[in-house]
Order: C-alpha cells, then sequence, then structure tokens
C-alpha cells in the first residue's frame, strides 16, 4: 500500500496467471470438450498446451523487445494511438468478459446446490464484494492474498482428485482416438480460447523480474495446462463418456460424489473454499487488469478511480446472460473458441510493426 | 476516520437486513431417508418416503431429565403419495408434514420390480439433476410394493434407520450375493454401451417360515445357498427386509433377476468381488463339503476378439483363498492333496461362471461389463457405436479360464478322524 | 448531527498516501535495475558448448557477489569488522589513555549506546595521573564503585604525600595498596577488557600503562525480579521485566554479553515527556529500521503516553488493520532472541513490557518455550496452535454455517442427534451461539476484574451457567457447548495477547457474515481478511513475510527446524549480517569438514 511501484516475485506472478487460467477448471469447463473429443477428450487440452504456448512465446517475444513496458504502452508505440484502442478494448472485452463470466457461472454453481433459495444477486455482491476490496488494495495484494491461497488451492484441488480414485475406470479410455485425430485437433483449435488469459502477463510485466518473463510465462502456461488436463481426465474417468458430457459443472459432480465411507459422504462443502478462492482470486485480477488497462490508456498513473467502474461493468456483464445455458454458452462462443487466435493477430501485427521499424532503423 | 467505523458498523448491521435466504433450522427441516416408488392406484406412481423422527433417535441423552429412551418409540415414519412424479412428491409432501422436506440425506431409493419392469428411464431422470440427490445413494429394486417394503422395514440394531439401509448394502464387501452398484455405477451403466446395468434386489420375509406347517419333502440333492435370491431365503428370525441376488436391466426396463451364485459370477468377472465364501462337494465324498474362502488373486483378463460374425472372448481369472473347512476328514492339506481341493473348487467356480454366461447372454444384458473389453479393438468411438455390441454380446462364444490356489490351511494341518 | 459532505469523502478518489518505504522489497526475487536490460538470460545460449545434457545452474550467481544491503551499508559493515578483528586478534592496550578511550568507545558505540559509561578521573597524586573507569550502568553497583574504586582512588590515596619518590609503579601501587575491592585482576587486552566489561566488572585504564585494573563490581538484578504472568513457559528462564528500565536493560544484556548491544535513550511525548529505551545489536539490526523506530519515537507529541499499549498504538502503521503490528513481550530471553534476529526492542520506563517492532504474523504465533524444546514437539505444539487460530477465530461461525445452510455435509447420525437436540430449544442457532459467546465474554472480562479473593466462585457461577443449567433449561443445544468451549480453549492458546484480543472481536463479523451467507460469507471474509493482512506492514516489513510476500525462507517460521539447521536471520529483516552460525554448526561431527569451511562463512 505503501509502495508507489508494486513488486511481484516469480512465484507470485506464476501463482496470478495459473489461477487466471485455470479457474475455467471449477466452472463449466469441458462442456464443450466431451462433445467434441468425445471419451479422448484428454487428448484435446494436451494439444491446447501447444497452442497455448505459441500464445505465451509470442507474448513474451513481443514484451522483451520493450523491458519493462505494458502491453497498453508497446502497442501505442509501436501502431500509434488510433489502432492502439482497437487493441486496448480487445484487452478489455477479454478481462471484463472473463470477469463477468466468472461472475456469472461462480454465482449459478453457489445456486445450483448450496443457496438454493438465495437470490443470485445477493451471492453475486458478495463475490464482487470480496474482489474489489483486494483489487482495491493493489497489484501486490491480489498477488500476495493468491500466492499465500495457493496451498490450499492446489492441496484440495488434488484432494479432489485423489479422493474419486475408487470410482476411476480406466476402460473409459477406450477407443484410444475418441472422435478421430481430425475431430480431436479441430476440438483443440475451437478450444483454444483456454489460454486467452496470458495477456495478463502484458499488463504485469513491469511489476516482474524482467529476466525472468520467460520462465513465468512458460511455467504458469504449464502448470495451468496440467490442471486443465486433470480436470478433463478425471471426469472421463469417472462418468465414462457417454454420461460425462451430461454434466454441466462437472468439478461439482467429483465433489459430490467422493464417499469416504458412511461418515465421509457429501463433502462438496470442503471443497468450497478451492472454489470460491479460486474465483475471487479471478475476479479480482480481472478486476485489476481491466483497471489498469483503462488507466493506461487514459495515461493515468493510478488505476484505482476504475476499479468501480470496472466493477460495474463486470456486473453488467454478469448479468446479461438471462439463465446459465446462455452464460456457458456466451463463455464458450467469445472467450474459449477463438479468442486466442485474436490475441495472436493482435500480437503478429504489433511484431511486424516491430521489426518493419527496426529495418528502417537499420538502414536510415 | 470517525466515519469510516461507523460506515463499516452500519454496513456490518445492514447484512442481517439482507435476510437470511437458505438459513434454515435442521429442526424445521423433515429428513428423508429413502423415497420408494410403485405404480399408482389413483395416479402414475404412489411414492413412499421414509422421514426420520430425531427425537426419538437422539434419544434419552439429548433431553436431559431422561424422557424414556427408544423403547415402542417409533424412529421413522411413512408418507405415501399418488403423484404424477418423484418431485411432485416433495411439494405434496408439505401439506401432510409440516416440516420442509429435504431430500439430501436419502439413502435408498427403492424401485418395486413392478414398476421397474415397465422402465425407469423416466424416473431416475431427476436422480441425476435435482441438486438433493446424491450419486453415492443406492438404487434398489424390491419384489413387493415399495411402500409396503420400505413401511415394514424397521431396523433392530438401530435407532437410525439410515444406518441400517447403509450398512445392510454396505455387506457387498464381504459377500458375493450383493451388488456395490451404487446409483453412480447405475446410472452411467445405464448410459454406456457394452455393459448393461443391475441393481440390489431385494424382498421382504418370505410369508411362510421354513418349520411352519407340513414339512415338505426335502429335494434329493443339496440346495446350494447361492441359488436362493431376495424374497425366497428359508429363514426365521431378523428384520423383515432381506437383500440378495440382483435386478438386470436393458435400456432402463428389468429384464430378469440373477440369484447369488450368478450376481457372484458376474461380479467376479467385473473384478469387482472382494471375497466370499464357497461351499463345494468333496470330490470323494459328494455328501460332505470342502468350504473355502475365495479371493481374487489379479483383475480378470478378459480378451474380446472381434470375428467377422461374433465376438470371441476369452476370459482369465484368477483367484486365491483359505481353506475353511474340510468335512470329510480328507486330509486335502498335505501338498499332494492340495491340487485336488483346488480342482474341485476351480470346477465349481467354472460351472457357476458358465451358468451365470448362459444365461446373461439369454437374457441379452452383459452386466459383467465383457463389452468394456471389446472397445480396445476399436480405434474411435463411432466404430464401437456401430459396431452395436447389446446385439452381438448374445452370439459371442466365450471361453472361461479359472485359476484357484489355496493358499492357506487356517489354524489345522490335518484331521484326525472320529474314534 | 453527522457531517454528510464527511461521508460522500469516503466514496470520492484521494490521491494514494505515499508512505517511506523503510525497506528495499525482501522479494525473493529482486528486480534489480542495475541489471542488463537488454536480452532477458533465457534468451542467451551458451554458444560453441555442444549439450552434453548436464543441466546448466538455473541463477549464476556470483562468487562473493554483494547484496543490496551490503552495498548500501558498506561504511557500517565495515567499522563492524574492524571491531571484531581488534576483537578477536586479542590486541593489546595502548599506552596512551586517548587511544585506549577511543577504541573503547567504538567498541561500545558510545555516545550512541547510553549504558556503557566512560568514566574520566585522576589520581590524587602529584602530578595527577589520568584514568578512566569503565562500566555498564545498570548490571554494576555503583555504591560499590563510589566506596571501593572511586573514593580511594580520587581521595584517600595519599599519593601526594609520595610524590617525592620517583621512578614508582603507581599501576602496582593502585592495584597492591589502593583498593579494597576483593577480586582484581591486570587485563592486558581489549578482548579481555571488553568480556569483563559485559561480565558487570569496572575496568580501570591508568594513563601510561597498557595494561588495566579489572575489578569485580557485578550487580546483576537476580530474583525479586518476578516470573513472567503471561508468557509462562516450562522449559527456559523464569524471569519478567520489571518496571524500572535500568534492571530491564540489565536483563536482556545479561542473556547478549556483548559490545554492540546498544540502548539509546529517546524522549516521547510533548507535556510529560517519557523515557524511551531503545535497544538494538549494532551490527545487525538495519540502520534504517533503528532510525525510522527513532523518528516515529521522537515525533510523538502527546499528552500522556505511560504504558507501551498506548505507545503501540502511536507508532503502529496501520491502526484500523484488524492485528498487532508489534510484539510486546515481558521475557527477556525472548527480546534477546529478537534482538539477535536483527529487530528493535523498545522499554518504557516505568513499565515492564518490550515493545519488539517489527512484528509478522508468524512471530506473534511463535512462543519462545518452541525453541527450547527439541524440534519434534517444538513443531507439533506450533501446529497446534494454528489450529486452536483456526478455531478460535471460525469454529462458531462454521456451526452456525454448518447447521443452518449446509446441513447436508453433516453425516446422517450426527445430523440427527443435532436435530433431536435442538427439538427442545427454542431459539434458533444463530442466537444459541450469541448468547453463548457474549456470555463466555462476559465471564472473562468478569474473571479479570474480580477481586482474588471471591475468584472460585466465578468459576462455579460460569461452569454451572454455561454448562449444565443453559443445557437443563434447553437454553441451548448440548453441542453448542462443546464448540463454544473449544472456541475459548483456541483462543488462549494464541500466544500473543494482543493477537487474541483482536481474533475475540473479528470472531463476531465472521459469525454475522456465516448468519447471512453460510460458508461463502465466511470465505468472502476470509478472502478480504488476507488482502488486508498481505497488504499491511509493520515498520515497512510485509506483515505475512516470508509466505506473501515469499522472501528467502528459514527453518523457523511456520514449522520449528532443528536448531542447527537455522542458520540464516530472516531475509525480511535485511539485517547487516544474514548469516547467524556457519554451515556446519556442530563440528563435532565432522571434524575436518568443518576446517575448510570455517573461514568462508
Amino acid at each position: 500500500m505503501s509502495q508507489q511501484k508494486p513488486v511481484v516475485g516469480e512465484s507470485e506472478a506464476v501463482t496470478l496467471l495459473l489461477t487466471f487460467l485455470s479457474y475455467k477448471v471449477f466452472l463449466a469447463y469441458g462442456v464443450f470438450i466431451y462433445s467434441e473429443g468425445l471419451n479422448a477428450s484428454w487428448i484435446i487440452p494436451l494439444i491446447n498446451t501447444l497452442l497455448g504456448l505459441l500464445g505465451v512465446l509470442l507474448l513474451i517475444s513481443l514484451l522483451s523487445k520493450f523491458p519493462g513496458q505494458d502491453l497498453v504502452k508497446i502497442g501505442e508505440v509501436l501502431s500509434g494511438p488510433y489502432l492502439n484502442m482497437l487493441f486496448v478494448l480487445f484487452y478489455l472485452f477479454i478481462f471484463l468478459l472473463s470477469g463477468g463470466l466468472v461472475l456469472r457461472l461462480a454465482a449459478e454453481r453457489m445456486a445450483v446446490g448450496f443457496f438454493v433459495d438465495t437470490p443470485i444477486s445477493l451471492t453475486t455482491f458478495f463475490f464482487i464484494a470480496g474482489a474489489l476490496v483486494v483489487s482495491y488494495l493493489g497489484l501486490e495484494a491480489v498477488a500476495r492474498t493468491a500466492r499465500f491461497l495457493l496451498g490450499i488451492l492446489i492441496i484440495t484441488a488434488m484432494a479432489m482428485v485423489i479422493f474419486t480414485i475408487p470410482f476411476w475406470q480406466f476402460h473409459a479410455l477406450y477407443p484410444l482416438w475418441g472422435s478421430g485425430p481430425w475431430g480431436l485437433l479441430k476440438g483443440a483449435i475451437k478450444n483454444s480460447g483456454d489460454y486467452v488469459q496470458i495477456l495478463f502477463l502484458g499488463v504485469i510485466y513491469p511489476f516482474i523480474p524482467r529476466d525472468r518473463l520467460k520462465a513465468i510465462g512458460i511455467k504458469s502456461v504449464l502448470f495451468a495446462s496440467f490442471f486443465m488436463f486433470l480436470y478433463i481426465l478425471v471426469p472421463l474417468l469417472i462418468f465414462t463418456y457417454p454420461s460425462v458430457t451430461e454434466l454441466a459443472m462437472p468439478s461439482i459432480e467429483m465433489a459430490r460424489i467422493i464417499n469416504l465411507g458412511r461418515f465421509g459422504q457429501r463433502l462438496e462443502v470442503i471443497f468450497l473454499p478451492v472454489w470460491v478462492f479460486s474465483n475471487l482470486i479471478t475476479l479480482s485480477i480481472a478486476l485489476y487488469a481491466s483497471a489498469a488497462v483503462f488507466a493506461r490508456a487514459f495515461k493515468l498513473n493510478d488505476y484505482r478511480p476504475f476499479v468501480l467502474s470496472s466493477a460495474v461493468f463486470i456486473l453488467v456483464i454478469a448479468s446479461l446472460p438471462e439463465n446459465v445455458s446462455q452464460a456457458i454458452y456466451y463463455h464458450y462462443k467469445y472467450l474459449t473458441q477463438y479468442s486466442l487466435s485474436a490475441l495472436a493477430l493482435i500480437l503478429l501485427i504489433l511484431h511486424s510493426v516491430a521489426w518493419i521499424r527496426g529495418k528502417e532503423e537499420s538502414k536510415g | 476516520m470517525k466515519q469510516t467505523v461507523f460506515l463499516l458498523l452500519v454496513l456490518l448491521l445492514t447484512l442481517p437486513l439482507a435476510s437470511c435466504y437458505d438459513y434454515s433450522e435442521p429442526d424445521e427441516k423433515a429428513w428423508v431417508l429413502a423415497i420408494g416408488m410403485d405404480k399408482g392406484k389413483e395416479n402414475k406412481l404412489t411414492v413412499t418416503t421414509i422421514i426420520a423422527v430425531p427425537k426419538n433417535i437422539a434419544g434419552a441423552g439429548g433431553g436431559g431429565e431422561g424422557g424414556g429412551g427408544g423403547g415402542g418409540q417409533e424412529t421413522f415414519f411413512s408418507v405415501s403419495l399418488e403423484v404424477p412424479s418423484l418431485l411432485s412428491a416433495l411439494e405434496l409432501l408439505d401439506a401432510v408434514v409440516d416440516r420442509r422436506p429435504d431430500l439430501s440425506h436419502t439413502a435408498w431409493f427403492v424401485f418395486s420390480r413392478e414398476l421397474a419392469e415397465e422402465g425407469i428411464e423416466a424416473y431416475f431422470a431427476p436422480l441425476a439433476r435435482f441438486y438433493q440427490f446424491r450419486r453415492s445413494a443406492n438404487i434398489i429394486i424390491c419384489e413387493e410394493q415399495a411402500q409396503e417394503f420400505l413401511s415394514r422395514g424397521k431396523p433392530i440394531l438401530e435407532d437410525n434407520v439410515s444406518k441400517y439401509y447403509q450398512l445392510q448394502q454396505q455387506a457387498y464387501q464381504y459377500t458375493e450375493f450383493i451388488p456395490n452398484d451404487t446409483l453412480h455405477q447405475f446410472y452411467i451403466k445405464s448410459k454406456s454401451p457394452g455393459v448393461a446395468a443391475m441393481a440390489p434386489l431385494a424382498a421382504l420375509k418370505k410369508e411362510k417360515p421354513i418349520n411352519n406347517g407340513a414339512p415338505s419333502p426335502r429335494p434329493e440333492t443339496d440346495i446350494p445357498k447361492g441359488e436362493y435370491q431376495a424374497g425366497q431365503l428359508p429363514r426365521q428370525g431378523s428384520g423383515e427386509i432381506e437383500v440378495m441376488g440382483a435386478a438386470v436391466f436393458r435400456q432402463g426396463w428389468m429384464v430378469g433377476t440373477l440369484n447369488g451364485d450368478e450376481l457372484g459370477a458376474a461380479r467376479m468377472l467385473e473384478g469387482t468381488l472382494k471375497q466370499t465364501i464357497k461351499d463345494i462337494p468333496d470330490p470323494a465324498q459328494p455328501d460332505t463339503y470342502l468350504i473355502a474362502m475365495v479371493k481374487p488373486r489379479q483383475k480378470p483378463q478378459i480378451k474380446v476378439d472381434i470375428g467377422p460374425d461374433y465376438p470371441q472372448i476369452s476370459i482369465e481369472l484368477k483367484f486365491e483363498g483359505d481353506l475353511l473347512s474340510v468335512q470329510s476328514g480328507i486330509n486335502y492339506e498335505e501338498p499332494h492333496m492340495l491340487h485336488i481341493a483346488e480342482q474341485a473348487i476351480t470346477q465349481s467356480l467354472q460351472e457357476d461362471i458358465n451358468k451365470y454366461l448362459a444365461k446373461s447372454q439369454q437374457l441379452g444384458t452383459d452386466v459383467a461389463g465383457l463389452g468394456l473389453s471389446a472397445k480396445k479393438n476399436f480405434r474411435t468411438w463411432p466404430e464401437w457405436e456401430a459396431y452395436d455390441w447389446e446385439s452381438k454380446y448374445p452370439l459371442a462364444s466365450i471361453n472361461v479360464n479359472v485359476d484357484y490356489r489355496l493358499r492357506r490351511i487356517g489354524l489345522l494341518h490335518e484331521t484326525v478322524p472320529l474314534r | 448531527m453527522p457531517n454528510w459532505k464527511n461521508y460522500a469523502s469516503l466514496f470520492l478518489y484521494h490521491r494514494p498516501r505515499e508512505q517511506p518505504s523503510v525497506f528495499a522489497s525482501g522479494l525473493e526475487d529482486h528486480i534489480s535495475d542495475e541489471q542488463p536490460a537488454e536480452t532477458p538470460r533465457l534468451f542467451r545460449r551458451q554458444k560453441g558448448k555442444t549439450s552434453s545434457g548436464r543441466r546448466k545452474p538455473r541463477r549464476p550467481r556470483q562468487v562473493g557477489a554483494k547484496t543490496a544491503i551490503e552495498k548500501k551499508f558498506h561504511l557500517e559493515l565495515a567499522a563492524d569488522q574492524a571491531i571484531d578483528r581488534l576483537l578477536s586478534d586479542k590486541t593489546g592496550l595502548a599506552y596512551s589513555l586517548n587511544d585506549n578511550r577511543e577504541v573503547l568507545a567504538k567498541i561500545f558505540r558510545v555516545p550512541k549506546n547510553k549504558d556503557t559509561v566512560l568514566r574520566s578521573l585522576s589520581l590524587a597524586s602529584d602530578p595527577p595521573v589520568k584514568a578512566l573507569l569503565v562500566f555498564i550502568d545498570g548490571i554494576t553497583d555503583s555504591l560499590l564503585q563510589n566506596l571501593a574504586i572511586l573514593q580511594p582512588l580520587m581521595l584517600l590515596s595519599g599519593l601526594r604525600e609520595q610524590a617525592g619518590k620517583q621512578n614508582q609503579n603507581i599501576f602496582e601501587l593502585v592495584k597492591e595498596a589502593l583498593l579494597p575491592n576483593n577480586q582484581i585482576a591486570v587485563v592486558t587486552n581489549f578482548n579481555k577488557a571488553v568480556e569483563d566489561i559485559l561480565n558487570g566488572n569496572s575496568v580501570l585504564f591508568i594513563d601510561g600503562y597498557n595494561q588495566a585494573l579489572s575489578l569485580e563490581t557485578r550487580n546483576w538484578p537476580n530474583r525479586g525480579v518476578s516470573p513472567p504472568q503471561i508468557e509462562a513457559v516450562i522449559r527456559g528462564p523464569q524471569e519478567a521485566f520489571t518496571e524500572q528500565l535500568r534492571i530491564n536493560i540489565a536483563l536482556v544484556r545479561k542473556t547478549i554479553r556483548q559490545a554492540s548491544l546498544v540502548t539509546e535513550f529517546v524522549q516521547t511525548g510533548a507535556t510529560a515527556t517519557l523515557q524511551c529505551a531503545v535497544t538494538y545489536m549494532d551490527d545487525l539490526a538495519n540502520p534504517e529500521l533503528v532510525q525510522e523506530v527513532k523518528r516515529r519515537l521522537g515525533s510523538i507529541k502527546a499528552d500522556f503516553i505511560q504504558e507501551t499499549g498506548m505507545l503501540e498504538q502511536m507508532i503502529e502503521d496501520a491502526p484500523f488493520y484488524p492485528a498487532p503490528q508489534v510484539l510486546v513481550s515481558e521475557r527477556p530471553d525472548r527480546v534477546a532472541a529478537a534482538l539477535m534476529e536483527g529487530k528493535v526492542a523498545v522499554f518504557i520506563n516505568g513499565n515492564p513490557f518490550a515493545v519488539i517492532v517489527p512484528a509478522t504474523f508468524f512471530t506473534l504465533m511463535q512462543s519462545p518455550e518452541d525453541a527450547y524444546v527439541r524440534w519434534p514437539f517444538g513443531t507439533f505444539t506450533r501446529l497446534i496452535r494454528y489450529a486452536a487460530l483456526f478455531l478460535a477465530l471460525l469454529l462458531p461461525a462454521h456451526y452456525v454455517a454448518i447447521v443452518a445452510f449446509h446441513q447436508e455435509f453433516i453425516p446422517t447420525d450426527l445430523l440427527l442427534a443435532i436435530t433431536g437436540a435442538r427439538e427442545r430449544v427454542p431459539f434458533p442457532s444463530i442466537v444459541e451461539v450469541l448468547i453463548m459467546e457474549l456470555s463466555f465474554v462476559l465471564l472473562r472480562e468478569a474473571g479479570l476484574r474480580i477481586p482474588g479473593t471471591v475468584g472460585t466462585t466465578l468459576g462455579i457461577v460460569g461452569a454451572l451457567i454455561l454448562g449444565q443449567a443453559a443445557v437443563a433449561a434447553n437454553i441451548v443445544s448440548p453441542i453448542l457447548i462443546i464448540v463454544v468451549a473449544v472456541t475459548a480453549i483456541g483462543t488462549f492458546t494464541i500466544p500473543d495477547y494482543t493477537f487474541s484480543l483482536s481474533i475475540r472481536v473479528l470472531r463476531f463479523a465472521y459469525i454475522l457474515l456465516a448468519t447471512v451467507m453460510g460458508l461463502l460469507g465466511i470465505l468472502v471474509g476470509v478472502f478480504i481478511h488476507l488482502g488486508l493482512l498481505v497488504s499491511l506492514k509493520s515498520f515497512g516489513v510485509p506483515f505475512m513475510a516470508p509466505v506473501a510476500p515469499v522472501t528467502r525462507k528459514g527453518y523457523d517460521y511456520f514449522l520449528r527446524g532443528q536448531v542447527w539447521q537455522q542458520e540464516k536471520r530472516p531475509d525480511y529483516l535485511d539485517p547487516l549480517k544474514i548469516r547467524r552460525q556457519p554451515l556446519i554448526s556442530r563440528r563435532w561431527l565432522y571434524p575436518h569438514r568443518a576446517e575448510d569451511k570455517s573461514d568462508k562463512s
């Protein structure tokens, strides 16, 4: 709070990106992957990892040309204020939409099994209030809170997997190729947007150790892909192919099925912390990121005036879908499907401008 | 700063005004522990709910002044309603029971056989979707009306009827006669090609106990214990409910039952059997028995060969176990005799399995999930679905190879004959 | 009538207030601006090197590279090293009294250090011979010094009468004939002199002699000092601070007999100024930390500060945050341990507590005894203590959340038992919890204020009301009694008194949150709470260090490692010397290796 320029260490940066990338595994994740990859859907996240790595490397190579500057500023230097405004709108779109849909889906998950009689607006209010306070406190607060909770998150997320081992049925993996290689590839490309949140690395780049940029990017993508893979594979092993496609939120059903004898049943409440904390961190990140992008787009030093307005945006987006199915479809359509390609396109444009400029300079 | 504190206080105090929508005391809810479904007389369904009476269960300890514990007090009561669907009963219960019914602790879903034979697909659809139901609950098929079955099924050892339900079902861990399929397994098996669903079969005590009235002539040969299934056990005493054998389903319709031995064989093939006790006629003196424990030594090895017309399945099963009793007094414990006993047990196991296979092929239901091993022969899922295992299974030729080893001989290493 | 403009201003934007940050952030991975910014290291490939499959070290460290701290304070460090060398080389005393005085002033950090007294005197001889008496105030007996040292030397020596005699060795004379001390020893080097001074002796230097006399004057405070009341331990010293500032400092000095232990006095307050002693290790504590503590203490303009609790509230960073930011202790050994880590302790005259800054969450949860028992039990008690913290803060809230919102989570048997027990209780669960919690708070407060003679009555009344009668009268369900009891026990397990008080209050906030939104309310509360805690700083040190932000961790922040594993001081304090003990501290285990490594570390 006292420091003007926040400092985010390597492990904290990795934690932020990891949570921001993998928030989806606790929400309506896999709904569209299972229908693409059938019983071999676990291959899709593996292919996706490669796509995500490509994306993050593209971002890193651009950032490392401009040490200590964030993506908004780089865009302005390279493409001028007007074209950059388009890019900024895209960044905002990603952050606000991620935030809004996380908020909506997290609240829906609460409404579906835990707080059935509570109006969803109250649940939403609780989520946004928590995220608002922490993101207002600053990037350091978000990063450190996330880092503090990381242990709980990972242990609980792994416990959810480990306790379901008695239910794993490995015959579910056969026939090995599911919908066939082409089907899998198509499914991977259609779901590549799962990694679009690496964009956040471009926002926090000024605050992380510069020489660890590449390590941070790659580590976070790999860790996130591990959890994405796990949370596709495990429901597949538990619920087997045709019935796994029915589940709206596989992670809830995973928790509900855990059975440790007569005393240890109906344990999903134990896994509430991992869901709530993961979503709260994601929301805080989305709030901070969109406020920071706003601030930089308007060339202001302080992001804080925008936190509240970002929260309003996110609340509006969260209340846009009329029902939960629509929220799930919006998430798929606007975030999961092609957003990574759009990001890659922007990065390629910036790269090529940088390349042309560099050539001109070397000539002149 | 005074303002901040004031505002914080006001915010904290307004929190309760947000009204606690989901706040509910446990003593304002009616805890439903089991649900039964029958074909309705007036309406489509008769739904029976078993609701706990906590004040009688908590017993003397809770009251403080010791207002009489247990005794004749009922620990649960049943309500039967004629309704068009399962969840409409939840609504109608409000009219009958003062407390709000809550289904999240339901342990048993009981379908009457009559209903199951007409198909239960429509009824278990809400079981997966509605948040109060759990996939860790059990589906039970009872021979009689579920209404009668549940309301007469009073536990003797427990006050809490839910504990009774769960412990009764947990017996799958030490017997072969009860399937370990919960709603979860039942559900995914019903929806997967290559395996058929089964559910525990239960019934009320046989009307006519053994020694009642004129003794019917005892049959020439002994009836093996696994020939029975629920509702047929010759017994006296204990509670009204018995659970043994399985009901077999094809596409949501109950098509038949498996008796104890058949179910045991199916579980051996499925690889879910933990342990069981077999009694086998002594090879030397067929009127006496060898009794042995059977435990799986490794997972069943099932190889399916997709032939041009029908699949060829070869199964290798490996068991081990202890010798529990030798009635004839022949010293099978001696190393050179041991293989005779082993062979007898192997043969008996093989016969059981063959009997099951014949029956399941005849019913056309692959409850042991042999088709799941056939999946490996296909490259993609559409190919596998196109193969249509359900139609091929009855024609499959199946070759079973059982291997049983006696590992321990109990506390005796030989038997001295009676003099 | 409140001023509504003030309320409105709360929602308006304020420019963030800049506070000077005391430290270069102690993050594990510094952002170093000095580093070459062109190409990140991972892009650089070692050319001409075939891939031998060997992993290259992740972050090559230059050997002998100085840390940021070492660079910043290289002058101080050089002075400290010079002093250390002087002592370890057993440098002999000088002939000139002035030289000796200068060296001793350096060693004892005079005039910074107000404990060490360098008393100049002239021997009553003709011509007068200059002499110097060095001792530490508080651990010496001043009456003895006056009567048995100063008086004979200055007044009664009779040296003037013997003035005529030439070539007389005054030193021998003083030693043999003039000092009526029971023990006397000749000291020839600084090391021995300093050691004796720290042990409570007074050392007399006489001009013109490279020898000094060490005189027995020690007067350690001992019994009379009472055992600790609040921080009781089984193992470890049974001494607590008293109301006497000098005695308190002497008690610390008894544990740390080092010349670099410095006591400075700062006047605090305006109307009735109060003497505060700032104590620290001059060769360990970060000078900026010391400066900051003195700045805060010196700048306080208050009417009247008489207690450490008031002082604490005056100097803490964020008064509105739900955690204490200083550690208050009554134990000399605890203060000594903190000083040896590089922290700073503040004493107030007339107060039996010391304020240790900076405090972090993990130090607040530690008890001095953790270090005195063997590690398995030390670790276990710490784990228990964290569990107790969780129970004290969140158990009643969880009870409300689970009983009223998440009944499906309760095992059926237990649920039916709870339901059955609640059948006759007329209140909702939340009211039950509040009744019990409030009556417990009441009982605690009454127990504190009650005169000792009637104290036992309270126990009986409390046990009856809270326990049996409430259940018998069907006011509360018996399960709740267990919950409240466990919560109370958990609260008392928290070692820091101030911290446990804040936990008590926060508990009610969590109960309220749980009433509204069940577990979700609790979790959102925890999230905000954590967000506040991680952005909290105590004298520039992040409160949640070393976990958030991540800094290099020792073996003593969460669990307690072996004593010989604790080789480094906490990184987040940025002490002048990071290493506490060499890599091999148990040299009897590795007699050969110890010799190689000893000089490096």
